[in-house]
């Protein structure tokens, strides 16, 4: 039981990890029009969080019991 | 109340007619292999069409905003229609985007006028007409795919619409849109009255029309509302699903290959080896459907808790 507790707080992780890159990505990007840098940290927030996801599913293969 | 009733009362006649009629599936998640009745999120519909006659007739809003909450139903009530003929005609998955991009021409006419997105920490972006002819469209058909493909479970499909729908009409009401919130907390009752009869051991299933739905008034309301990033934080546990089943060599391909779950003789869900969000779970430590259930709401209450900090935190 307590395996599927900790998975459901280690899927914050992609959302923060994306999150954070998305605003990190914003202030880098300050020379670009609003709509490019927009498009920009979206791009680069599915890319985190895709990414961030894969590993979710490799911290679930590490704790299998089966 | 009244939407909840209806809601219920249509799904309980479904529930016993349906399966007679050939509009039924099999659950496979149980050992038994119960023929179940299709379709449930009609008894939604129903209850949305119910709730808003009686609003619009008991509280006609006299500043405007009843155009808002006309767009907003009428665009969820036609993704539902996509989800009636989606069950009932097995339409093929390249024409659904399309389907559903049509069906939100009310919202988009509606929110013509808007050219900017808000996002909280960066604050407001102008996009102009790429608000309503790209965003709108788009976030609606995605959210609608994203939450037809985490399903398959009594009580997971409804359940997180009551979860997510509850928490954007709360939202809705703080943040100044109390008719838009209506809209929403009809939505919330009527998918809480077929969720009475979809919780384990499901007497009827939501169906193409439920999950469409859902994802779509999800969306709907947050469009309304101007929570844009209210529905991308409630619609992560479903992009995560979407995620593990698409970045493949071969992108939604895993149930053809590797079939569904195995139900053992005690009710334990075995995973299929390819991954998914609810393989996830199965995986971690041995788990029977009403606990894996439990165990996604509670991450998508986890996720509405925080698009509730959010917002309120930059109100």
């Amino acid at each position: 039981m307590y395996k599927h507790v900790l998975l459901v707080f280690l899927s914050l992780v992609p959302f923060g990890v994306s999150t954070v890159v998305a605003l990190a990505t914003w202030e880098v990007l300050q020379a670009l029009a609003p709509v490019s840098r927009l498009i920009a940290v979206v791009v680069l927030w599915i890319v985190a969080f895709a990414a961030a996801t894969l590993a979710f599913w490799k911290a679930a293969e590490v704790i299998t019991p089966w | 109340m009244l939407a909840a009733l209806s809601s219920y009362s249509i799904a309980r006649y479904q529930s016993g007619k349906f399966a007679s009629l050939g509009i039924s599936g099999i659950d496979v998640h149980k050992p038994s292999r119960p023929v179940t009745a299709e379709m449930g999120g009609l008894a939604v519909l129903f209850g949305l069409a119910v709730g808003s006659a009686v609003f619009l007739f008991a509280a006609f809003p006299q500043d405007g905003s009843s155009l808002s909450f006309i767009a907003g139903a009428s665009t969820v009530g036609l993704v539902g229609a996509v989800g009636i003929a989606d069950d009932l005609f097995d339409i093929k998955q390249r024409y659904k985007p399309f389907m559903i991009v049509a069906a939100t021409v009310p919202l988009m006419f509606f929110l013509l006028g808007r050219g900017s997105i808000y996002i909280p920490v960066i604050g407001y972006i102008d996009v102009w007409l790429l608000y309503p002819l790209v965003a709108v469209p788009l976030a609606v058909t995605t959210s609608a795919n994203f939450t037809n493909m985490l399903a398959g479970f009594n009580g997971l499909e409804a359940g997180m619409a009551v979860i997510s729908l509850g928490t954007l009409s709360f939202l809705s009401d703080v943040t100044g849109y109390p008719t838009v919130a209506m809209l929403g907390a009809i939505l919330t009752v009527a998918y809480f009255g077929l969720l009475i009869l979809n919780w384990y051991p499901a007497r009827i299933f939501p169906g193409d029309t439920g999950t469409l739905t859902a994802g779509a008034a999800v969306v709907v309301i947050a469009l309304l509302s101007k929570l844009e990033f209210v529905a991308v934080i409630l619609s992560i546990p479903a992009a995560m699903d979407f995620t593990l089943k698409a970045v493949r060599r071969r992108p939604f391909g895993g149930r053809k290959i590797h079939g569904d779950a195995v139900v053992e003789s005690d009710g334990t869900l075995k995973p299929a080896e390819y991954p998914t969000l609810v393989h996830a779970f199965m995986k971690v430590s041995p788990i029977k459907e009403r606990g894996l259930v439990l165990s996604i709401l509670a991450m998508q209450a986890l996720f509405a808790l925080i698009a509730v900090i959010v917002t309120l935190g930059f109100l």
